[in-house]
């Protein structure tokens, strides 16, 4: 009876260690199966602490010292946000332009500026680490988004709040189903208004029967696959 | 019982597996670093192209470049339009400029080679030990030889001045596309020695004596440019092109008429059309001496006796006379390497005489523009072997010239250049005379240097770098090497820091001499903006000299025992041989042959017959200097008694890179067990069979007429064409073919329709009933002609019908179609590899491109397509690319929606969807479809010259032509920041930009005033491709339009 079970489930038998095999491999590639799994935080006081070790950054920089105590807009320095796909990282020079009079108010942000002032006469870049990024697919414009109104906080979050960013401190995973919502949803423009050059591309004007124009406020994105994919 | 598997089973387990399988699938993408530029150029925006206007010094042509740079790499390299050149265009080669610049195979370091070992050293060292060994020669008084590439404006100055500082030596450039002829037959006939203007847009009749015109010869861009204008179809007219000689190239495929002749006889066809105008009393212009005398000069050449010896009927020369008998709106040229025998300089002589005797000069051919074209002559090379062997050179420096390849063994080179104490290279790639050099210090390429040239009177064109420099290589730019080497071996007179400063000097002066109104400054800026400063030439008024009566022309040669072999230059290979180890050159099919990645020897069907050999036959060809094997190659262009073969292949170090651990090529064909892949060529090198031969007038080499014999070696040839036929499963066998050939014809398929000139007041409707090709077209009579997809405003009604409400539309007015014009098209395949730059498209070497797996989005479909009338094959050219089809095949059967119709138009292609069935390329009826069977590598660096705005596909993933869709996206994107709706014009694809014909025009048909709607609303060359499928493509073809319904 036993020999007629193995005989009869012989492949099913073979395929098990297989399976395990391949459960064993999947969860030994994962970088980290936690960051995977746990839901993208909405939690605002998520501390530097809770970074994922494979997120820190190699020059310790926070954003939320930059713009509270600072004062400085993002576009500031990340200045191609409005007129590129790119927002750009910001060059090493214009840190160094402020961080050459800046040096710090206490120890450890003195040490962080001097670990960044190491770079000036090597000429070489910091590695950072993307926090913030999309497969490479995938060809997202910055300024189509930032030119309609769009404030950066909309997709990346209160970042003022955050010493460290990281995949917690995400509002979003930035995949394409939470990409689609607004597109096919439309939304709210964040003044209520859509930009005048936008507005004039776009609309019913040439669509009878539609509304007259694109109502006031509301965007539509183009749904189209190649939009992004291409 | 039967331990089979069950249904359930076999479920149960698939269903555990592909679970599995999913989990594991789905890790995480990986963390990617960003790395900031330190210091970013001025004007610099991440993300956005900068365009730099540089000059081209691929050949002496010097077309204007405009090179798009994406964060500080070259990308893509095209013409620039303000250049009065090349008007915007470039050829292939110049296309493939980016994978020099990337090339593997470039010297990485400085090397010093010592007893055949080769060691790096430093700069500082390898300048040091230059100087050193240059201040050694000037004291023993020794004499320098360079060989260099043909180089005008600055640099020759210069260098000539650096040289005479030097102790003095010799400045030869080395250019194996010679024009010596041309040049010393003006100066025969009319006193001046120079290459003149060919205005072909001028002329309404053109007779070619064999040059390579749309291919290589002098400035092939603007010969494209100024043919078109002359040959395209407008306002019922189009002007005929007839070509004589024993080979028809690519160049000759487009002729409305070719005739054939034997190797050698083109000088008498020549002279006996000129007797004929003479006879006719029409050549009113021509003095009465200046007739008696011409007259009498060719008193030997009647057309009776010509038409006995070339085997052209004296009737058609009659006729040829009559009609290039134009009142100077004709005119006639010879060139290139088919016309390269003995006695090139007398066949220019005889064409300036037929020329003169129809009133062209001054007209159609036009004096003063001075091109500066070639290099030195093949007599001062000579002289310059003698010197090496005799020891009058003590030093050699070789900068980006490949003598030891391009020369024939027998030129003796290659020994000279043995017994020479100390050879120095300062060639940007390592090649093979860069080999036998005792100390190699690369050199910059063109891309990353200064310079300048000035191609014709009135053009001064800049060179300027167009990124740093690439930061696999540590080379020096070959201005500042030249003049720090002045430096360190004490010479004065070089005061400038670099060559930049040099340069500007130099424009400095010509500035002033120009009397530019402008500040310097400003013209410095100007000129590097719109790459240099134009003007137009003067022309100067060319008189008869009486030098030319004294000449004896030559009785055509009698018919030899052998074979006559051409070593003929395409726009893929030439004698120069640079292109021979670029991957997209080695990958793109020869237009006419349609063989890639290898040689062939091109044989008429009746000598193939005669000798026994068969169609891709491995035949043996035999010279006096050697003996080769290559792949026969039956065609019906070239003349009986010849054979063709191309020049510039079969490069021994071409791919040193390109080894993977196996010690494989990832590229080169299957490498037999015992052969290290540097001892694998790609082809051969046809210089191995020829003599070292010279025009006697002119001293330019001999390409033409090298006496071979062929026979079979009984074996069959790899040999790769891309043109579908190598599948012995779908060939139908003819008995009748004995040279086995087989039918390359569109199988009555109508992708190439042609119409009558003359018939075209009547439509095309009408004109099918008559015209020859008309019951060649599948007639599968569809009645269903509707389109999958509503129009976008019944669209919007059907929406709001459901909605009970106005709704909000987000809709750009565009649809995008393209027109192909069969008539202006030329076969260049520009396109195409504009194409393979502009899109990441790998290459996937021989073997894979025998079994159908090439990746090319667009290619040049060529057709033999027998004429019912006269019975004689003609040769057709269709760019054939994905047709982004309404009613597309490919995308119903799309299980996952990677393929669909987007609201533009096009049939878009999600590459992150693609699951890989291929369900979509075997339902496209156009064959566009191209799937990845691998993730293919691009080997370093050649991977940064990869357009970041296109996703590199990996394996498994279906790709097509996007009509460059990323570029669409990109002009909606800045239209859209100014408010305002894309013009007609902003978008140009790829293959559009490229193609110097103009054949393409690409815009949005819902614009009314689009070019693309107005030639929709007048044409009547209009068809699509296959219409009886109902596929309702965006590509529409322009009908091709034939004098007398035929051409060559």
């Amino acid at each position: 009876m036993k020999n007629q079970f193995i005989k009869k489930h012989v492949y099913f038998l073979l395929i098990i260690p297989l399976v395990i095999l391949y459960s064993v491999i999947s969860l030994a590639n994962k970088p980290d199966p936690s960051a995977e799994n746990t839901p993208p935080a909405q939690d605002t006081t998520v501390t530097e602490n809770t970074v994922p070790p494979e997120f820190v950054q190699p020059v310790e920089f926070s954003h939320k010292t930059h713009i509270e105590k600072g004062e400085i807009p993002c576009e500031f320095c990340h200045i191609y946000a409005r007129r590129s796909v790119n927002s750009g990282a910001p060059t090493m020079a214009s840190c160094f332009g402020c961080h050459s009079v800046v040096k710090g108010s206490d120890e450890k942000l003195q040490a962080a500026i001097k670990k960044l002032l190491e770079f000036k006469p090597t000429g070489k870049s910091i590695p950072w680490k993307k926090i913030h990024d999309v497969p490479d697919f995938v060809h997202f414009s910055h300024k189509r988004h930032v030119q309609v109104g769009f404030d950066c906080t909309e997709c990346h979050g209160e970042i003022s709040t955050h010493d460290a960013l990281s995949p917690l401190t995400m509002i979003t995973d930035l995949s394409m189903g939470w990409c689609m919502k607004c597109h096919t949803e439309g939304r709210q423009a964040f003044r209520g208004e859509i930009v005048e050059s936008i507005r004039k591309t776009r609309g019913g004007k040439i669509v009878k029967q539609a509304a007259a124009q694109q109502p006031d406020g509301i965007l539509l994105g183009s749904k189209d696959c190649y939009t992004c994919h291409k | 019982m039967k331990s089979n598997i069950s249904r359930r089973n076999f479920l149960k387990m698939s269903a555990v597996g592909g679970a599995t399988l999913a989990v594991a699938g789905c890790g995480s993408d990986p963390i990617e670093t960003l790395f900031p530029l330190h210091t970013p150029p001025y004007g610099y925006v991440s993300g956005d192209s900068i365009h730099f206007a540089t000059t081209c010094q691929e050949c002496t042509a010097a077309c204007g470049l405009v090179i798009r740079t994406r964060e500080g790499r070259a990308i893509k390299a095209e013409g620039n339009p303000d250049h009065p050149i090349n008007e915007g265009r470039i050829c292939l080669q110049g296309q493939s400029i980016l994978q020099a610049l990337y090339s593997p195979a470039r010297a990485t370091y400085p090397s010093q080679i010592t007893n055949k070992k080769s060691q790096i050293i430093s700069w500082d060292k390898g300048k040091q030990l230059l100087a050193d060994k240059l201040k050694e020669v000037k004291d023993k008084k020794g004499e320098i030889l360079y060989l260099g590439s043909p180089r005008t404006g600055t640099f020759p100055t210069l260098l000539k001045q650096w040289i005479n500082g030097m102790g003095g030596g010799t400045v030869l450039e080395l250019d194996m596309k010679p024009v010596n002829s041309l040049k010393h037959a003006n100066r025969i006939m009319f006193g001046k020695q120079e290459v003149p203007h060919f205005a072909l847009d001028k002329a309404e009749v053109l007779i070619n004596f064999g040059a390579d015109f749309l291919e290589t010869w002098l400035n092939p861009v603007q010969m494209t440019k100024n043919y078109t204008r002359m040959h395209k179809f407008q306002d019922g007219k189009k002007g005929r092109y007839i070509h004589i000689a024993p080979h028809i190239s690519l160049t000759g495929t487009n002729a409305d008429e070719w005739l054939s002749c034997p190797v050698g006889h083109e000088t008498s066809i020549a002279l006996a059309i000129s007797r004929i105008l003479l006879n006719k009393d029409t050549a009113g212009h021509l003095t009465i001496n200046e007739k008696q005398e011409l007259k009498e000069l060719l008193s030997d050449f009647s057309e009776e006796k010509i038409a006995q010896t070339s085997g052209i009927d004296k009737d058609v020369l009659i006729k040829l006379a009559h009609n290039f008998d134009r009142n100077g709106r004709s005119l006639a040229i010879a060139g290139g390497n088919c016309n390269a025998g003995e006695d090139t300089t007398l066949l220019q002589i005889a064409v300036n005489i037929l020329n003169y005797v129809a009133g062209n000069i001054d007209k159609t051919v036009v004096f003063g523009a001075d091109y500066n074209f070639g290099g030195a002559n093949i007599a001062d090379l000579e002289t310059a072997v003698k010197g090496m062997q005799e020891g009058r050179y003590q030093l050699v420096i070789i900068e980006n010239v490949n003598p030891v390849f391009t020369l024939p063994e027998n030129s003796g080179f290659k020994k000279a250049l043995k017994a020479v104490p100390f050879v120095v290279s300062f060639s940007t790639e390592n090649d093979e005379t860069s080999e036998l050099a005792n100390l190699h210090l690369p050199t910059s390429h063109f891309l990353e240097s200064w310079g300048d040239g000035k191609p014709r009177d009135g053009v001064y064109a800049l060179q300027q770098p167009v990124m740093a420099k690439v930061p696999a290589f540590d080379t020096m730019e070959l201005g500042n090497l030249i003049l720090e080497l002045a430096t360190l071996a004490g010479l004065d007179g070089f005061k400038s820091k670099d060559f930049h400063t040099y340069l500007k000097t130099a424009w400095k002066k010509l500035h002033q001499n120009l009397g530019i109104s402008s500040p310097f400054d400003k013209f410095w800026k100007q000129s590097r903006q719109k790459g240099g400063y134009f003007q137009k030439f003067t022309h100067s008024i060319a008189t008869l000299k009486d030098e030319v009566y004294k000449l004896k022309f030559l009785q055509p040669p009698a018919k030899a025992a052998g074979l006559s072999l051409l070593a003929v230059n395409s726009n893929l290979h030439n004698a120069n041989a640079k292109g021979a180890n670029r991957t997209w050159l080695m990958e793109i099919p020869h237009p006419v042959t349609q063989v890639v990645w290898d040689s062939w020897v091109e044989l008429h069907p009746d000598t193939a017959v005669r000798l026994g050999i068969r169609h891709g036959d491995l035949v043996e060809i035999t010279s006096t200097n050697g003996k080769v094997n290559a792949a026969a190659w039956i065609f019906y262009g070239i003349d009986k008694n010849t054979v063709a073969m191309p020049a510039g292949m079969g490069r021994k170090v071409a791919f040193p890179n390109y080894k993977s651990s196996h010690g494989r090529s990832k590229l080169l064909p299957v490498v037999e067990m015992d052969l290290k892949i540097e001892e694998k060529t790609v082809g051969i090198n046809v210089m191995d069979l020829l003599s070292w031969r010279k025009d006697t007038l002119s001293g330019d080499f001999v390409f033409a007429g090298e006496n071979v014999e062929i026979k079979p070696t009984g074996e069959k040839a790899y040999l790769v064409t891309m043109d579908g036929q190598n599948r012995k499963d779908i060939a139908v066998p003819d008995i009748e073919d004995q040279a086995g050939f087989g039918d390359r014809s569109q199988k009555n398929r109508g992708f190439v329709q042609t119409m009558a000139l003359g018939h075209y007041e009547k439509g095309h409707e009408e004109d099918l009933k008559k015209h020859h090709l008309r019951k060649r077209y599948y007639t599968l009579n569809r009645k269903d002609k509707t389109s999958f997809y509503d129009p976008i405003d019944v669209n919007v009604s059907k929406a709001v019908k459901r909605a009970g409400k106005e709704t909000p539309v987000y809709n750009d007015p565009y649809k995008w179609e393209m027109f192909i014009d069969l008539d202006r098209c030329i076969g260049c395949s520009a396109c195409v590899a504009a194409c393979y730059a502009e899109n990441n498209i790998p290459v996937v070497g021989k073997d894979r491109a025998n079994v159908g797996r090439e990746m090319s989005w667009i290619r040049i479909e060529r057709y033999f397509e027998t004429n019912k009338q006269t019975g004689q094959l003609e040769t057709y050219y269709t760019p054939q690319m994905c047709q982004q089809c309404d009613n597309a095949g490919c995308e119903p059967v799309c299980p996952v929606y990677a393929t669909y119709q987007n609201p533009d138009g096009l049939n878009a292609m999600v590459y992150n969807r693609c699951v890989g069935t291929r369900y979509c390329s075997n339902n496209c009826v156009y064959k566009q479809r191209r799937f990845n069977w691998r993730s293919y590598k691009f080997p370093e660096p050649l991977q940064m010259q990869l357009n970041p705005a296109v996703s590199v596909r990996s394996k498994g993933v279906m790709e097509k032509c996007t009509f460059c869709h990323h570029r669409i996206k990109e002009i909606k994107d800045q239209a859209k920041d100014k408010g305002r709706n894309v013009i007609d014009g902003e978008i140009q694809t790829a293959c559009q930009q490229a193609c110097p014909a103009d054949a393409i025009v690409f815009g949005n048909i819902l614009d009314k005033n689009s070019k693309t709607s107005q030639i929709k609303k007048k044409t009547k060359r209009n068809y699509k491709q296959l219409p009886g499928l109902n596929f309702q493509p965006a590509i529409t073809y322009l009908k091709k339009v034939n004098h007398n319904n035929r051409k060559a």
